[in-house]
């Protein structure tokens, strides 16, 4: 199907890597199109209200620079706009406004980002349960409480953060759980090493809930929650060194509202969509596209930058959105050769740092094995399809030749709702390798068709039509 | 105001509509195939567990949409696999 408009380069995505890439390809004379599904640019991290809670980081103060010379409208930046498909031709699939649309690009930079990892417990559906960072961005950007008697449980330092912000806003935090213990982030100190800022912004975090009484538990989670309606209580237990819970040492607390969160995984279907070659590795928190130093996947054309490209931070991402930017540029030859070089000095030395400070959050933050053990066979794994763990686990182990994520989407729904896969995937990766005992990476992922976002078929049809009349 | 099933509730522009049926007390959003309650899950457009009806059009993310002056919320539908709203609007 012909495109039904051009641009130079289309940058998915406007949080810091995304804004960086398109000013930077905006900078070298380029028709930059910067797409996102969010009415405002900014992405999760640079949200309206992040100032509020005082000293500005530095990844805040150079986002909000960007933000700034995103007004002066050298970059067509495109609101509302949900990508549904990337064909290698580097033609994107676009819906806003219930229309769909297509726009073709001489190169793309992929900033997707990263969405939240969580693991299952019975009673993980209920309303009032929620992502920290659902909770985070009701609260900085809405100043809305998720409720009032608020419990914050999973891994990472984003749940300092939040409950941080939730106790300013008014809301009682019972407790924030943390899974880890401090010996494995002791184990992993030379990562540490020049990351000062992170250290002091989480220490200012913690003084702030020391303040407000609120208890910092390491070595304890949420192995379930209970209500008619909504969530009423959860069970909290402590855990044995593998992340096991304990039977002895459990309490029931009365909470309305319940955050949970272990780090991040990157936003891949896009990449996967455009054929990108995958890589499977925890210190990037699972899945990412191959690159090489351009930051360019082996899809011809398309740069990868931020979080999509392995879960690193505000930091790193500011830094690859500007060499993914240029390298787009060089690619239509509006930057030379020497120029791209200059603009990359350095960058492999700060990658790796950041990367293995950030492998080390990645590690440290996901599910342990042991939690594992919480997920009943009543729970449900895919919210969508309400595929429960017993059926997912009776396929693994019934079902002769059950080993992939794919199989097991075709043997039982799993992953066939309109979120395609994206909540369960990686949990029901975990749940396969530990039924038969093998890797995550072995189970692979939800193979991921065009539309990658639900959009009505009319709008489809229409599209249709259009590209007959071309 | 926006119209949530029949009555006022209170909303500020720039705000979800997520945001605005949390203010108002409101979790229950939907109810799933099996008649289990949903509300707001991941609140960045991933999972459409808070999928609500807007002006009529159903399977809407109530935490990507901004709120409109006189806009017409329904929670509480079903969101059946097969339902006849949403093949006549195909």
């Amino acid at each position: 199907m012909p495109a039904l408009e051009t641009v130079d380069v289309a940058v998915v995505g406007a949080g810091p890597a995304g804004l960086a890439a398109a000013l930077a390809a905006a900078e070298c004379g380029l028709r930059v199109a910067l797409l996102d599904e969010r009415s405002l640019p900014g992405g999760q991290y640079l949200l309206p209200g992040h100032a509020h809670g005082g000293a500005l980081t530095e990844s805040e103060r150079l986002g909000g620079d960007l933000l700034r010379r995103l007004e002066t409208g050298q970059v067509d930046w495109r609101p509302g706009v949900t990508v549904w498909n990337v064909e290698a031709g580097l033609t994107l699939g676009l819906f806003a406004d219930g229309r769909a649309t297509t726009l073709a690009a001489g190169a793309i930079v992929l900033a997707s980002g990263a969405r939240e990892q969580v693991a299952p417990f019975p009673g993980w559906t209920l309303p009032g349960v929620m992502t920290a960072g659902a909770a985070q961005l009701l609260a900085k950007r809405h100043g809305v409480l998720p409720g009032r008697r608020v419990l914050v449980a999973g891994s990472g330092p984003l749940l300092l953060a939040v409950a941080a912000k939730l106790s300013a806003l008014g809301a009682t935090v019972v407790a924030v759980l943390e899974a880890s213990r401090p010996a494995q982030w002791l184990s992993h100190a030379p990562a540490a090493r020049g990351q000062g800022g992170r250290f002091a912004e989480g220490w200012r975090y913690l003084s702030d809930l020391r303040k407000a009484r609120v208890a910092y538990r390491f070595g304890s989670a949420v192995v379930a929650a209970q209500g008619a309606e909504r969530v009423e209580s959860v069970t909290v237990a402590p855990l044995d060194r593998a992340g096991r819970p304990l039977r002895e040492g459990r309490s029931v607390v009365a909470v309305d509202a319940l955050c949970v969160s272990f780090g991040f995984t990157p936003n891949v279907e896009l990449a996967q969509l455009a054929g990108a070659w995958m890589v499977f590795d925890p210190l990037r928190g699972g899945w990412a596209p191959q690159v090489d130093e351009n930051l360019e996947s082996t899809a011809s054309g398309l740069f990868v930058a931020g979080e999509t490209g392995g879960v690193g931070g505000a930091g790193l991402a500011l830094l690859t959105g500007r060499v993914a930017g240029l390298a787009a540029a060089r690619r239509l030859g509006a930057l030379s050769q020497d120029d791209l070089e200059r603009a990359k000095a350095g960058l492999a030395g700060r990658r790796k740092r950041e990367l293995r400070f950030a492998g080390m959050l990645n590690a440290v933050c996901a599910p342990p094995g042991g939690l594992s053990e919480i997920i009943t066979d009543e729970t449900i794994v895919c919210r969508c399809e309400e595929v429960t763990a017993g059926e997912l686990r009776a396929a693994v182990r019934e079902a002769a030749g059950i080993r992939t994520l794919d199989a097991l989407k075709v043997w039982t729904r799993i992953g066939q709702g309109p979120c395609q896969g994206r909540t369960c995937g990686p949990i029901a990766g975990r749940l396969i390798a530990a039924e038969a005992g093998c890797s995550p990476e072995a189970a692979g992922t939800f193979a991921v068709r065009p539309p990658a976002r639900p959009l009505p078929l009319g709008a489809l049809a229409a599209l249709e039509a259009a590209g007959d009349a071309a | 105001m926006i119209d949530l099933d029949g009555r006022d509730v209170p909303a500020v522009a720039g705000q979800t509509v997520a945001a605005a049926l949390l203010a108002a007390g409101i979790l229950v959003f939907r109810r799933t195939a099996r008649g289990r309650p949903r509300g707001v899950f991941c609140g960045m457009g991933v999972c459409f567990d808070c999928l609500v009806t807007i002006d009529n059009i159903p399977d809407q993310r109530a935490c990507m949409t901004l709120v409109r002056p006189g806009m017409r919320v329904s929670t509480g539908a079903a969101q059946a696999p097969l339902r006849e709203e949403t093949h006549a609007r195909a």
